[in-house]
């Protein structure tokens, strides 16, 4: 199995992350049922749609550690806002991204948002949920929990 | 060709982004010899130009790009456009992403959004084509891959 802190060309940043990440989920014992230890690790690259993609499902004993996130929306502006939610090993809220620019369509009238890109690195969730924006890429890894 | 691959996915200074990348992408396209993917040549690739008939437009069902760095520019100003996306395609020719970075503003005599185009970047990707909107120039590092 990787060990993720042992990978050479982290920045210190990543290092800082990742000892953190394992500290926090990689204590109790193999095989606990308390989902604080790291049974199971695979990288993953996806591009593609997020709507019913595995980031979008809770479970548990997963959580996905993220070294790189673009979520990205193909359309032009609208009165919706545009963001995504990462969620934490509990199912909590713990981080939201978004980027918007905005202007006000004085005879609608409303605010109109541009949906564009938004990027996050070295970060952890266990799912996402996500408004309006509708293609993602994820380079990171999957962690499965015991 | 696995002398090629393992080249690219152990260069020395791959960052670790730029590393899951290279090796979840010759997991996926180089299975074998006679395999539906296997890479027959993998060319490095550095491009400033206009995206108007560059190769990056077209599609082939044996040619990828492995793309460590690509940014888009636009030199003109803002127009009451729709909005300005890059979409990437797979190797299927199915769309996988696209980027966009549009400021807006409402101009309450045309009664429209004006989009001002800027500079868009996205890192550590692949595709088979990308299909423009607007934008005129880019700038591209990487790896062709044939397979």
């Amino acid at each position: 199995m990787i060990d993720i802190r042992q990978l050479p060309n982290l920045t210190i940043e990543q290092k800082d992350f990742v000892d953190r990440f394992y500290d926090q989920f990689n204590f109790a014992a193999a095989g606990s049922g308390l989902n604080r230890h790291i049974a199971n690790v695979e990288p993953v690259l996806f591009e593609g749609v997020i709507a019913a993609s595995e980031f979008t499902v809770y479970a548990a004993t997963k959580l996905y550690l993220c070294f790189d996130f673009v979520a990205v929306y193909d359309g032009g502006s609208g009165t919706a806002n545009a963001y995504v939610l990462f969620y934490n090993e509990n199912n909590a809220i713990n981080f939201v991204t978004q980027n918007n620019s905005i202007a006000y369509d004085s005879i609608a009238p409303a605010i109109e948002y541009q949906k564009n890109d938004t990027n996050i690195k070295n970060i952890y969730f266990s799912r996402i949920v996500q408004s309006v924006y509708n293609y993602m890429k994820f380079i990171g890894y999957r962690i499965t929990l015991d | 060709m696995t002398v090629v691959t393992q080249h690219i996915a152990n260069l020395p200074y791959l960052n670790i982004e730029q590393k899951i990348l290279c090796d979840e992408f010759f997991k996926r396209f180089d299975v074998g010899a006679g395999a539906a993917f296997d890479v027959v040549n993998v060319e490095p690739l550095f491009y400033e130009g206009a995206i108007a008939g560059s190769e990056f437009l077209t599609y082939d069902a044996n040619k990828l790009y492995l793309c460590f760095d690509i940014y888009i520019g636009y030199s003109a100003g803002a127009t009451a456009a729709a909005a300005r996306t890059i979409r990437f395609y797979d190797e299927n020719d199915v769309i996988n992403l696209c980027i966009q970075n549009n400021s807006i503003a409402y101009e309450s005599i045309a009664a429209s959004i004006f989009y001002n185009s800027n500079n868009m970047n996205v890192k550590n990707l692949y595709f088979s084509r990308f299909v423009n909107q607007l934008y005129n120039y880019m700038k591209f590092i990487g790896y062709r891959i044939t397979y």
